[in-house]
C-alpha cells in the first residue's frame, strides 16, 4: 500500500438507528494512487455515499465506523479534528449529489468560494476573488467576474453543480471525491461536467474517487472500478478487465443494464434488517445458485489486480 | 411588489376591523356602560347619576345618535388623534395614554432586549452542542422559566431583590412619575426589576425559537458543504448559520412583541410600574370605558404594526432565499 | 420505569391537589387578620382573617374546574374543526385560513384586553380561553386526521354514506387519542395559568376566590411586604399554582414525546420540544 495517495483498509460504517448486523459499509478496502481515477459503482443503498462521507468524517452524529483510511501516512478516521480540517477542502475536495441545497442561499457565491482559498492557500480577499473568478470561468460559467456577487438562487441546478465543483477544486486538492455529481443534472450538463473533471485531471494530475451508479460515466473517466452491493465490495478491477471479463454476476447484471438491455430489479435501499448470510445480491441475481444464499462468497483475486466476490464462475 | 401591496392592504383592513370592533366593545359591557357606572356609584355610597350627568355621558359615549353616525364620528375622531375623553382623569385620553405608553414601551423594549441577549446566545449554544450535558441543563432551565406563570417570576424577583435584599425599590409609582427629578439612574432602578423579570420569562421563547431554528439550519446541506471545505465550527456558526438564523428570527419578532405585551401587564402589576397595564386596570376599576377604548386601540394597533413589520421583513427575506421559504 | 417517572410524579401531584381541594371546609374559620401560622390556622390568616389553608383549598377547586373545562372545550372544538378540515376537502382551505389568522393573535393579551370589558366570572373566562385556544388544536390535529382518513376502514365507512361528523366521532378521532390527550394536558395547563393571571390582575369577579385573586389581595395590601405576612399570604397560593402547573407539565412531558403528531420522524432528527404550547 505504499506510494498510494489514499489507502482504505477494512472500513465499516453503520448507523445506530439501523440493525447492527447490516452496516452501510462492510469491510471495504481499496486504494487510490496519485493521479488515478477510481470509480465506485453501485445502486442506491449500496453504501457509496456513506463511503464518501466517512472518509472526511462528515457522517451524521449517530453513525459509527471502524477501519482505517490512510492519507499521506496518517489515518483520516483518527486524526484530530483540527488536522482533519486542513485536509478537508485543502487536500481532499468533495462534491455531493444535490446541487440545489449545497450552497448557502444567504451568501453570495463569491463569498462562499473565497473561503476555500483564504483558508487553505492563505490568499487575501482580492486574490481569492480573482482565483474564484478564474475557477468559475474554467467551469464554464459565463461572465464569471460579475457572477461572483450573485446568490445561488440565480443559477440553475447544472450551473450550481459546476460552481460546487469549481469550489471544491479551488485549493488544488490532490484528490477529488465526486459523489454522484452527474445524477441530478440533465444530459448535456452531465457531459460537460465529465469533461470538466477530465480537464482538471489533465491539468493538475489530481486523483478522483468517482462515485456513480452510471457505468457509462465511469467508463469515460475511470482507470479502475470498484463495485459495491449491500455495503460490500463485489468486484474491483481495471476498467477494461471489468468490462471484458466481469468476475461477478452482479457486475454482469450492471453491465447489461448499462448497455440498455434491462433494468436490474430494484433492490431494497439501506438494509434495515441484518442481511441474510450469503451474497448481498442473491435475491435478485439471474445466475443465482443455492450456495449463494448460504455462504457469503469471499473476495478472491481472479486476475492481475482483479478481485471478485462470486460463487458463479 | 404585488405582495407588499397585498400585505399593506390586508393590514389596513385589519386595522379597520379592529377599530370597528373597538367601537362596539363598549356595548359588550353587561348592562351598558351607563348602568354600570350608575350602579357603581350607588354601591360606593355616592348619589346615582343625575340627569345632567347622564346626558353628559350619553354625549361622550355617543349613545344619543344612530349607530352609523356614531361610528363615523368615532372614525373622524381617531383621524384627528382624538382618543376620547377619560371620565376618571378628566383629561383627554390621548394625553394620558401617551404618557403611560412611553413607560410601557420602555419596559417592553428593555424586556425584549434582555430576552434576546440571553435567549439567543443560549439557544445557539444549545443547538450547536445538541445532546450534551450543557444542552440538557439549558433546556431544563428554560423550560422551568417558561413553565412558570409570568407573574410568579416577577413576584419571586420582587421578593428576593426588593424585599429581602433591598437592592431595588418596592413600588415605583410616585418616584417614576417624576422621573425627571429622579434622573436617568432613578428611572433605571425602577425599570430594572420589571424589565429583568419580563426578559427572563420571554427569554425562554427566544431560546426555544433560536434553538430549534438553529438545529434545523445546522442540519442543512450547505452547512455540510461548509464543513467539507475545512471551515472550523466557529466560522461555520458565525459566517454560515447566523445569516440564515437572523432573518428567521426577525420574522418571528412579532410573536415576541405580542407576548411581551401580555407579560408586561403582569410585570407592571407586580412592581406597580405605571405603564399602560396599570392604566388599564385603573380604568377598569373606575369604569372609565372611554379610556379603556383608547388603550385597547393603541395596544391592538401596535401589535398589528409589529406583525406588519415582521411580514414585510418576511417578504424581503423570502426574496433573498429564493426557493427556500 | 425511569422513563415514566415524570408522568407518574405529575399525576401524583395533580391528584394530591385534587384531593386537597375535596377536603376544603365549607365554612372556614375566621380569625384575626394576618395571623401567622399557628394553632387553628396551619397557614395563618389573610388580610381579612380567612384561614389561608382553607382558601388555598377552595382556590384549587376553581383552578381544577378551569383546567378541566378549558381543556375539554378547546380540544373538542379544535378537533371537530380541524377534523372537518382534514376530511372535507372543500372546507380545508377556508377553515385553515381562519385558523392561521387566529393563530397569529397573541392569546394572553387579547384575553386580558377583552376581560377588561367583560369582567368575566369563571364561566366567561373559560369561554374566552377556549375561543382563543382551539385554533392550535385544529392545526395540530388536521394532518393526523388526513392520514387516518386514508385508512381502509374509513373508506369503507364512507362508501356506505357515513357523514364526516360520524366518521370523525366513531372512526378517526379515537385513533388520535394520544395526540388529543396531549393537547388536553397542554390546554389544561394554559387554562390554569391564564385564569390565575386574570385573577392576579383583578379581572375576575370579586366573589371568585381563586389563587390568583388571593395573591392579588395580598399584593394590594400595604402591610403584606412591610411585615413577614407575605410568607403565608403570598407563598402558599403561589406554591399551589406552581405545583399544579408543574404536575400538568410533567404529565404532558411524556405524552408529547410518545404521541408526536409529526409521525415518522426519528428521535435523532427532531429536536425535543417542551415548548409545544402557546408561549402566552
Amino acid at each position: 500500500m505504499n506510494g498510494q495517495l489514499l489507502a482504505v483498509d477494512k472500513l465499516s460504517v453503520g448507523f445506530r438507528a439501523g440493525a447492527p448486523a447490516a452496516p452501510a459499509l462492510d469491510d471495504v478496502s481499496f486504494s487510490v494512487a496519485r493521479g488515478e481515477t477510481l470509480a465506485v459503482v453501485g445502486e442506491s443503498g449500496s453504501g457509496k455515499t456513506s463511503l464518501a462521507l466517512a472518509l472526511l468524517r462528515l457522517l451524521p452524529a449517530d453513525a459509527w465506523w471502524q477501519g482505517q483510511a490512510l492519507w499521506d501516512g496518517r489515518d483520516l478516521l483518527r486524526m484530530k479534528e483540527r488536522d482533519l480540517r486542513q485536509v478537508r477542502g485543502g487536500k481532499i475536495g468533495i462534491v455531493f449529489q444535490d446541487p440545489m441545497s449545497a450552497l448557502n442561499p444567504f451568501l453570495r457565491i463569491g463569498t462562499q468560494m473565497m473561503e476555500v482559498t483564504r483558508r487553505h492557500l492563505g490568499y487575501r480577499k482580492r486574490e481569492a476573488l480573482e482565483h474564484a473568478a478564474s475557477m468559475l470561468a474554467k467551469a464554464g460559467i459565463p461572465d464569471a467576474r460579475e457572477r461572483l456577487s450573485a446568490y445561488p438562487r440565480e443559477f440553475s441546478g447544472g450551473m450550481r453543480q459546476r460552481i460546487l465543483l469549481a469550489m471544491a477544486l479551488s485549493a488544488n486538492p490532490a484528490l477529488l471525491i465526486a459523489d454522484e455529481v452527474t445524477s441530478a443534472v440533465d444530459g448535456t450538463t452531465q457531459a460537460r461536467i465529465v469533461d470538466l473533471l477530465g480537464e482538471w485531471q489533465a491539468e493538475t494530475g489530481g486523483a478522483i474517487l468517482l462515485i456513480t451508479h452510471d457505468l457509462a460515466v465511469a467508463a469515460r473517466l475511470a482507470g479502475r472500478v470498484m463495485v459495491l452491493c449491500g455495503g460490500r465490495v463485489m468486484e474491483i478491477a481495471p476498467i477494461d478487465d471489468l468490462m471484458r471479463d466481469p468476475g461477478c454476476a452482479y457486475t454482469r447484471v450492471l453491465l447489461r443494464a448499462a448497455a440498455g438491455a434491462f433494468e436490474p430489479r430494484r433492490g431494497k435501499g439501506h438494509a434495515k434488517r441484518p442481511l441474510p448470510a450469503g451474497c448481498p445480491f442473491a435475491g435478485r441475481c439471474p445466475e443465482v445458485e443455492a450456495r449463494c444464499f448460504d455462504r457469503t462468497p469471499p473476495l478472491r483475486p481472479i486476475g492481475e489486480s482483479h478481485s471478485a466476490r462470486c460463487w458463479v464462475e | 411588489m404585488k405582495r407588499y401591496v397585498a400585505l399593506v392592504a390586508r393590514s389596513l383592513a385589519l386595522l379597520a376591523v379592529i377599530t370597528v370592533t373597538n367601537f362596539f366593545l363598549i356595548h359588550l359591557v353587561p348592562g351598558g356602560p351607563l348602568e354600570v357606572i350608575s350602579r357603581a356609584r350607588v354601591e360606593s355610597g355616592a348619589a346615582p347619576l343625575s340627569d345632567a350627568e347622564r346626558a353628559m355621558f350619553r354625549r361622550y359615549y355617543g349613545l344619543d345618535q344612530p349607530l352609523p353616525a356614531q361610528l363615523l364620528a368615532y372614525a373622524g375622531q381617531l383621524l384627528h388623534g382624538d382618543l376620547g375623553y377619560s371620565t376618571f382623569f378628566r383629561r383627554p385620553s390621548s394625553e394620558i395614554i401617551a404618557e403611560y405608553c412611553k413607560r410601557t414601551s420602555l419596559l417592553v423594549a428593555a424586556g425584549v432586549l434582555v430576552a434576546v441577549c440571553t435567549g439567543l446566545p443560549l439557544g445557539i449554544v444549545s443547538a450547536a452542542r445538541r445532546g450534551s450535558l450543557l444542552d440538557s441543563v439549558l433546556l431544563a432551565v428554560e423550560m422551568t422559566l417558561h413553565a412558570a406563570p409570568p407573574f410568579l417570576l416577577a413576584m419571586a424577583a420582587l421578593i428576593v431583590f426588593a424585599v429581602k435584599l433591598q437592592w431595588f425599590p418596592l413600588a415605583g409609582s410616585e418616584a417614576i412619575m417624576d422621573a425627571k427629578s429622579a434622573g436617568f439612574a432613578g428611572m433605571l432602578r425602577h425599570l430594572a426589576l420589571p424589565a429583568l423579570s419580563l426578559g427572563a420569562w420571554e427569554s425562554s421563547t427566544v431560546y426555544y425559537l433560536a434553538r430549534n431554528a438553529m438545529v434545523d439550519i445546522l442540519g442543512e446541506d450547505y452547512i455540510r458543504t461548509a464543513r467539507a471545505k475545512g471551515l472550523g465550527n466557529h466560522e461555520i456558526l458565525i459566517r454560515h448559520a447566523l445569516p440564515a438564523l437572523l432573518p428567521m428570527l426577525l420574522a418571528r419578532f412579532a410573536v415576541l412583541f405580542g407576548t411581551a405585551i401580555g407579560g408586561a401587564f403582569f410585570a407592571e402589576q407586580v412592581f406597580s410600574y405605571p405603564g399602560l397595564g396599570q392604566l388599564s386596570l385603573t380604568a377598569f376599576q373606575n369604569y372609565d370605558y372611554l379610556l379603556l377604548r383608547g388603550i385597547f386601540l393603541v395596544l391592538a394597533a401596535s401589535i398589528l404594526t409589529a406583525y406588519l413589520v415582521a411580514d414585510l421583513w418576511l417578504i424581503r427575506f423570502d426574496a433573498r432565499a429564493g426557493e427556500r421559504a | 420505569m425511569m422513563r415514566r417517572s415524570p408522568q407518574i410524579a405529575g399525576i401524583a401531584l395533580v391528584l394530591a391537589i385534587a384531593a386537597a381541594t375535596l377536603f376544603a371546609p365549607s365554612d372556614p374559620a375566621r380569625g384575626l387578620p394576618f395571623q401567622p401560622p399557628g394553632m387553628g390556622h396551619p397557614l395563618g390568616t389573610d388580610d381579612v382573617g380567612h384561614d389561608v389553608l382553607a382558601e388555598v383549598q377552595r382556590g384549587g377547586r376553581v383552578s381544577l374546574m378551569v383546567a378541566l373545562a378549558v381543556s375539554l372545550s378547546t380540544v373538542v372544538l379544535g378537533s371537530v374543526i380541524g377534523g372537518l378540515a382534514g376530511i372535507v376537502r372543500r372546507l380545508d382551505a377556508p377553515l385553515m385560513a381562519m385558523v392561521d389568522f387566529l393563530l397569529v393573535i397573541p392569546r394572553l393579551p387579547l384575553v386580558i384586553l377583552v376581560s377588561l370589558y367583560l369582567r368575566p366570572g369563571v364561566a366567561n373566562a373559560i369561554l374566552l380561553l377556549s375561543l382563543l385556544g382551539w385554533p392550535s388544536v385544529a392545526r395540530t390535529i388536521r394532518p393526523l386526521v388526513r392520514s387516518v382518513a386514508r385508512a381502509e376502514f374509513v373508506q369503507a365507512a364512507r362508501s356506505w354514506g357515513a357523514g364526516p361528523l360520524y366518521l370523525l366521532r366513531r372512526h378517526i378521532l379515537p385513533q388520535c387519542r394520544g395526540v388529543l390527550l396531549a393537547q388536553c394536558i397542554v390546554e389544561a395547563r394554559y387554562g390554569v395559568m391564564a385564569e390565575a393571571g386574570l385573577g392576579f390582575l383583578g379581572l375576575e369577579e370579586p366573589t371568585t376566590k381563586s389563587w390568583g385573586m388571593m395573591m392579588a389581595y395580598a399584593f394590594g395590601h400595604p402591610a403584606t411586604f412591610v411585615s413577614d405576612a407575605w410568607t403565608w399570604t403570598v407563598v402558599p397560593p403561589a406554591l399551589a399554582l406552581v405545583s399544579l402547573t408543574l404536575g400538568l407539565g410533567l404529565i404532558g412531558l411524556g405524552l408529547e414525546s410518545r404521541f408526536d403528531p409529526r409521525l415518522g420522524q426519528s428521535d435523532a432528527s427532531r429536536p425535543w420540544n417542551p415548548f409545544e404550547e402557546d408561549p402566552a
